[in-house]
């Protein structure tokens, strides 16, 4: 079974704990993370969001099959994986995600990304941290539709189009 | 990334995580440094010890970044992680067995190893002292740090007499002994900034606060069915306890209301939830209050039942003839209807008056009032609910009049009282001589020098910490006396006080004894630097009160050390003590001891007070032995707890404290709740706690709408000219309804000219000014912009980015910024983020550091707050001081800082505004 993560609009605040708590956990240098918040202002109500986002899993990742080393993979639980070891840095993952989830990383030369803290047993650091209880990693069930992974404002798409790659993303609104 | 160092241990900023991650290095206390080298070899090639242990420890704690407290548990070793502590009752709230913290409380233990941190004593040897002056502070030693402040204090008090030195620090049970044994009058604080309105209302109108100006109520949003805001946002700042409430609240089906000039994000989640936002002229509040009230009282809608209970019935019939009679304006007299003062009101406030009426009726369900529990968003630290103006006292009161009329006070879902054990108070446990304090020579009875500010002139609460503005005015005039000695801890003073360009001249005026934690701007304009001990570093145990955000029950939280103690630092109670001893029995300067210099300074001025006061000199054999604890010298014991030993003592003594017997030592608690322990941190946890009881603070007839009732010697909380109108003026007054416009930063705004009023705002990854020197935080939350409506930028020329330059019309402070276009803004108002605008210094080497701390901390840094320096506007510097003057004038009980007073001209800036990039 595949996990995803659910973004609450309606409970995020923004505050970006998820984001710090992530980066401290993976001790990512300046300009380097593996989830972002980034702020969205519309003239309908309520006028603003806030959207935590990460590396989504998707169910057709864009950057596994543009990889030359085969440096990255979907594990038995549908995570996106990425081995280090194999990397070249040559960046056309980061190129390739429609949801700009992965990050360069100057000091490693490789890129970093979410991998929803595979090797932590307590599940994503970042759903852990938020003290709104605006993420959560679940199990992906029937709700998370395409139409479940959009956001649209002011007859504006905020998020890319989801029939790109499946993203296993819920938005709740 | 910066990873050039000269340590020759190969360890960026961010590096030290990676030493703690691999679990590489053991760190040992000390000033000797020698546990340090350790920590240094290791680090240079981590992999080779493994299983040592990491910096952090695994321990339990209180995050100590903002006055919400929460207890954390952190798991160190590799991986080091700080988790919220599920058994406290904010970071716990959510009953899920998990515990969780704020963005700032994540990343807090890096404050510790903050390479801007100051780490040992330093003088200046610079004598000239300004904001382009090198310091040039040299390392010193403890003793001698100590000698220089002590012998310095000798000499001030042999100039100018006690009230020639003064402190400037939060109070506590040290500051005030120590101010108490030395017999200063002078000991300033910020609070003026904060909090200063509702805690002059709170006391007055609710008999279950005992002392005028106690912060002792907070809140319990969680429960709450409607939320009612006037400029609060503590949402928008992340505080743990208000976040997790509101969003539990809105969740089960609470609604809600926000007017406030900026669209918050308190705001914004109201309405993402059903609520709504109603964007209001600053300074107008009040209007919009009353017209509530108006309309909830002409209605009958109040919680009748509360009032029948708590109410004195005379104050209630009273308060009914003065609400049906009042139109609160000109031109409304008696018998105006509900909808007229609407009207008026929106007039003032620019909110509809349909509005205005719908929420009245939202905020009091109709009338129907069974499980109805609404409660206006009040905070300690919001000032009148949100901005500070001139009276904003009017505000306060309204606010807590409309949460009277629902029963909204020490309820679930409302604002509630604090609970706690009842320690007893630090002078019983240990107690000053026998003989009692010395005569102070203020006391004198012929001379009555009093305090600088000359507070007791004002009315109103609070009266024992003053504020900064007047105390600044009266030190720079030698208004009565002249002080020019300061004694200051925490506080970064240019940068948390009004009129930066004023506190500067204050600070090269004054001989400054600087207790401080970075390299900021108050160590760069201080003498001597005395390096503070960082909260992680420290064992203590904190009492969950009315400071801590939520108080449902007592309980008591256990601070462990995460970290062992860095560089050479010491607590305040431990620089004060140091102080004592010296002038006790040091040999300094002209004189050998303190009691010789106050006796030199007696003769001199012996025709002057000394006759009149013939007890000055009495009960002066020492110093030390006031600044005791058990009745011994233990000055090292002081920075071990926040309640000490003897209190729990006397704690467990007492027969219905429900303190255990057992738990009479800070060892024996940590023993039983710390990692030594179960764990948990906190005692009791939620199933142990006694339940919360409504109303269980509250008695009969002991709630106030009637201000004048408590106003007597003690409460002076009585706004008026003094003792000119006789104590029933306010409630018998034409209540104008909204703070007047008696200061001239309040004049009007007008955009299409360039003229805006100053709105603030705090980042969630940011608490103080010194927040900014974290550079995660500034990473995330940077870079620094003033936001404009885009139709306001438009008259002006102005586009998203541009350069401004900020000019105060208060003080002709001037800053640049960079523009932000933003529609969730009023036009005539611009807002900024509190605390940027640090000082870019100049070259000023700091690096006193061993090499092996520096491979620890980062490489060695000149002199500042490296992360934000020369980024932003200063926000403090616009705001126009009050003066002693104006003080009296505008009889402001509250004495807020009038920040939201202040216009400020906005013009297309030629300079570029530097700025740092920003993560998004």
């Amino acid at each position: 079974m595949s996990k995803g993560f659910v973004v609450d609009l309606k409970r995020c605040i923004g505050c970006k704990a998820c984001v710090v708590a992530c980066k401290l956990r993976y001790e990512l240098p300046e300009g380097v993370a593996r989830r972002a918040v980034r702020t969205r202002e519309f003239a309908e109500t309520p006028m603003r969001c806030f959207l935590s986002l990460a590396c989504n899993h998707c169910e057709h990742p864009a950057c596994i099959p543009i990889c030359p080393q085969a440096a990255l993979s979907k594990d038995a639980e549908g995570r996106v994986i990425h081995d280090p070891g194999k990397c070249i840095g040559c960046r056309r993952c980061e190129f390739a995600c429609p949801y700009d989830a992965i990050c360069y990383d100057l000091e490693t030369g490789t890129i970093t990304k979410c991998d929803a803290c595979a090797t932590r047993s307590d599940g994503p650091r970042c759903v852990a941290a938020c003290h709104a209880k605006a993420l959560s990693w679940v199990d992906v069930d029937a709700s998370f539709t395409l139409a479940a992974a959009q956001v649209v404002k002011d007859g504006k798409a905020l998020l890319p189009d989801p029939r790109q790659t499946t993203p296993h993303l819920k938005v709740v609104r | 990334m910066d990873t050039n160092n000269t340590s020759g241990c190969q360890i960026s900023r961010r590096g030290f995580l990676k030493i703690m991650a691999t679990g590489a290095a053991v760190v040992g206390a000390s000033s000797t440094m020698g546990p340090l080298l350790t920590a240094c070899s290791k680090a240079a090639s981590p992999a080779q010890d493994a299983s040592g242990k990491g910096l952090f420890k695994d321990s339990v704690g209180v995050c100590r970044i903002c006055n919400t407290w929460c207890s954390y548990l952190a798991k160190g070793g590799e991986h080091f992680e700080l988790w919220g502590n599920p058994h406290d009752p904010i970071a716990g709230c959510w009953k899920d067995g998990k515990g969780r913290l704020c963005v700032k409380g994540y990343a807090g233990p890096e404050k510790a190893l903050n390479p801007d941190r100051i780490f040992f004593p330093m003088k200046r040897t610079n004598p000239k002292k300004g904001p382009d002056e090198d310091p040039g502070f040299v390392k010193i030693s403890w003793d001698e740090a100590l000698e220089i402040a002590a012998r310095r204090y000798a000499e001030t008090v042999e100039n100018y007499g006690d009230k020639g030195v003064a402190l400037v620090m939060r109070s506590s049970d040290w500051s005030k002994r120590f101010a108490a044994a030395t017999t200063l009058p002078n000991s300033v604080g910020h609070q003026s900034t904060c909090f200063t309105g509702h805690c002059w209302a709170w006391p007055a109108l609710v008999e279950a606060i005992s002392d005028p100006g106690t912060r002792a109520w907070t809140h319990d949003f969680g429960n709450s069915t409607y939320l009612l805001s006037f400029g609060f946002d503590q949402v928008g700042r992340a505080q743990n306890s208000t976040v997790q409430g509101v969003i539990k609240a809105l969740e089960a089906g609470a609604k809600g209301s926000c007017f406030d000039p900026q669209y918050t994000v308190l705001a914004n989640k109201l309405v993402a939830y059903g609520g709504h936002y109603h964007p209001i002229k600053p300074g107008t509040d009040g209007a919009v209050i009353w017209a509530m009230i108006k309309w909830i009282v002409a209605n009958h809608k109040y919680n009748a039942s509360f009032i029948d209970s708590y109410v004195p019935a005379a104050e209630w019939t009273a308060f009914l003839a003065f609400v049906a009679a009042n139109g609160f304006a000109p031109g409304l007299d008696a018998g105006a209807s509900p909808e007229a003062v609407a009207a008026w009101a929106a007039d003032i406030s620019e909110v509809p008056a349909t509005e205005i009426l719908r929420v009245a009726r939202e905020f009091c369900n109709d009338g129907n009032m069974k499980d109805w529990r609404p409660v206006v968003m009040t905070h300690k630290r919001d000032g009148a609910g949100g901005p500070n103006y001139t009276n904003s006292w009017r505000n306060a009161y309204a606010e807590l009049v409309l949460g009277i009329l629902m029963g909204s006070v020490d309820r679930l879902g409302a604002d509630i009282l604090g609970r706690k054990f009842k320690v007893p108070a630090f002078d019983d446990v240990c107690p000053p001589p026998k003989e009692g304090y010395p005569e102070p020579e203020y006391k004198a009875p012929e001379k009555k020098f009093g305090r600088l500010d000359q507070r007791s002139k004002w009315t109103g609460a609070a009266a024992g910490q003053g504020t900064f503005d007047v105390f600044k005015h009266q030190l720079l005039a030698d208004d009565p006396y002249k002080v020019r000695m300061l004694i200051t801890s925490f506080y970064n003073w240019p940068m948390n006080s009004t009129d930066t360009a004023q506190t500067v001249e204050v600070l090269q005026k004054c001989f400054v004894v600087n207790h401080c934690f970075y390299a900021d701007e108050g160590a760069w304009m201080s003498d001597l630097l005395l390096p503070d001990v960082s909260p992680y570093e420290k064992t203590e145990l904190v009492a969950g009160d009315s400071n801590a955000g939520q108080s449902l029950y007592s309980f008591y939280k256990l601070q462990e050390p995460l970290i062992e103690k860095l560089g050479d630092t010491r607590g305040l109670p431990d620089v004060l003590y140091g102080i004592a001893k010296l002038l006790d029995t040091g040999a300094h300067g002209k004189f050998k001891t303190w009691k010789e210099a106050h006796k030199a300074y007696a003769d001199a001025q012996d025709a002057v007070w000394r006759r009149a006061n013939p007890h000055y000199l009495k009960n002066r054999d020492t110093l030390t032995q006031y600044l005791t604890v058990d009745g011994t010298l233990k000055g090292e014991k002081w920075g071990g707890a926040f309640v000490s030993n003897a209190q729990l003592k006397a704690l467990a003594a007492t027969a219905d404290s429900g303190w255990p017997k057992k738990l009479t030592t800070l060892d024996a608690v940590a023993a039983q709740i710390g990692t030594k322990g179960d764990g948990s941190g906190i005692y009791p946890k939620y199933e142990d706690a006694k339940p919360f009881k409504d109303y269980g603070k509250l008695k009969a007839g002991k709630v106030h709408l009637d201000i004048t009732v408590r106003e007597n010697g003690k409460y002076a909380t009585v706004p008026r000219p003094h003792d000119a109108q006789g104590a029933s003026m306010v409630i018998s007054e034409r209540f104008p309804g909204y703070a007047p416009p008696v200061h001239p930063g309040r004049a009007s705004a007008d955009p299409a000219s360039g003229r805006f009023h100053m709105l603030i705002y705090r980042e969630q990854g940011m608490c103080h000014s010194e927040s900014k020197s974290e550079e995660l935080m500034v990473e995330l939350f940077g870079p620094q912009t003033v936001e404009m409506h885009p139709d306001s930028a438009a008259h002006l020329g102005l586009a998203e980015g541009d350069s401004i330059l900020i000019e105060s019309e208060a003080n002709k402070a001037a800053e640049t910024s960079i523009l932000h276009l933003s529609a969730h803004i009023r036009p005539d108002c611009i807002k900024m983020a509190h605390g940027w605008g640090h000082w870019k210094f100049g070259s000023s080497k700091l690096n006193p550091n061993p090499k092996e701390l520096d491979a620890l901390v980062g490489p060695p840094r000149s002199f500042g707050m490296h992360a934000s320096a020369g980024v932003g506007a200063d926000d403090n510097a616009f705001v126009h001081a009050r003066t002693l003057k104006e003080m009296i004038e505008q009889i402001d009980p509250s004495a807020t800082v009038p920040m939201s007073d202040v216009i400020l001209k906005v013009t297309k800036s030629s300079r570029p505004a530097p700025a740092r990039s920003v993560l998004v």
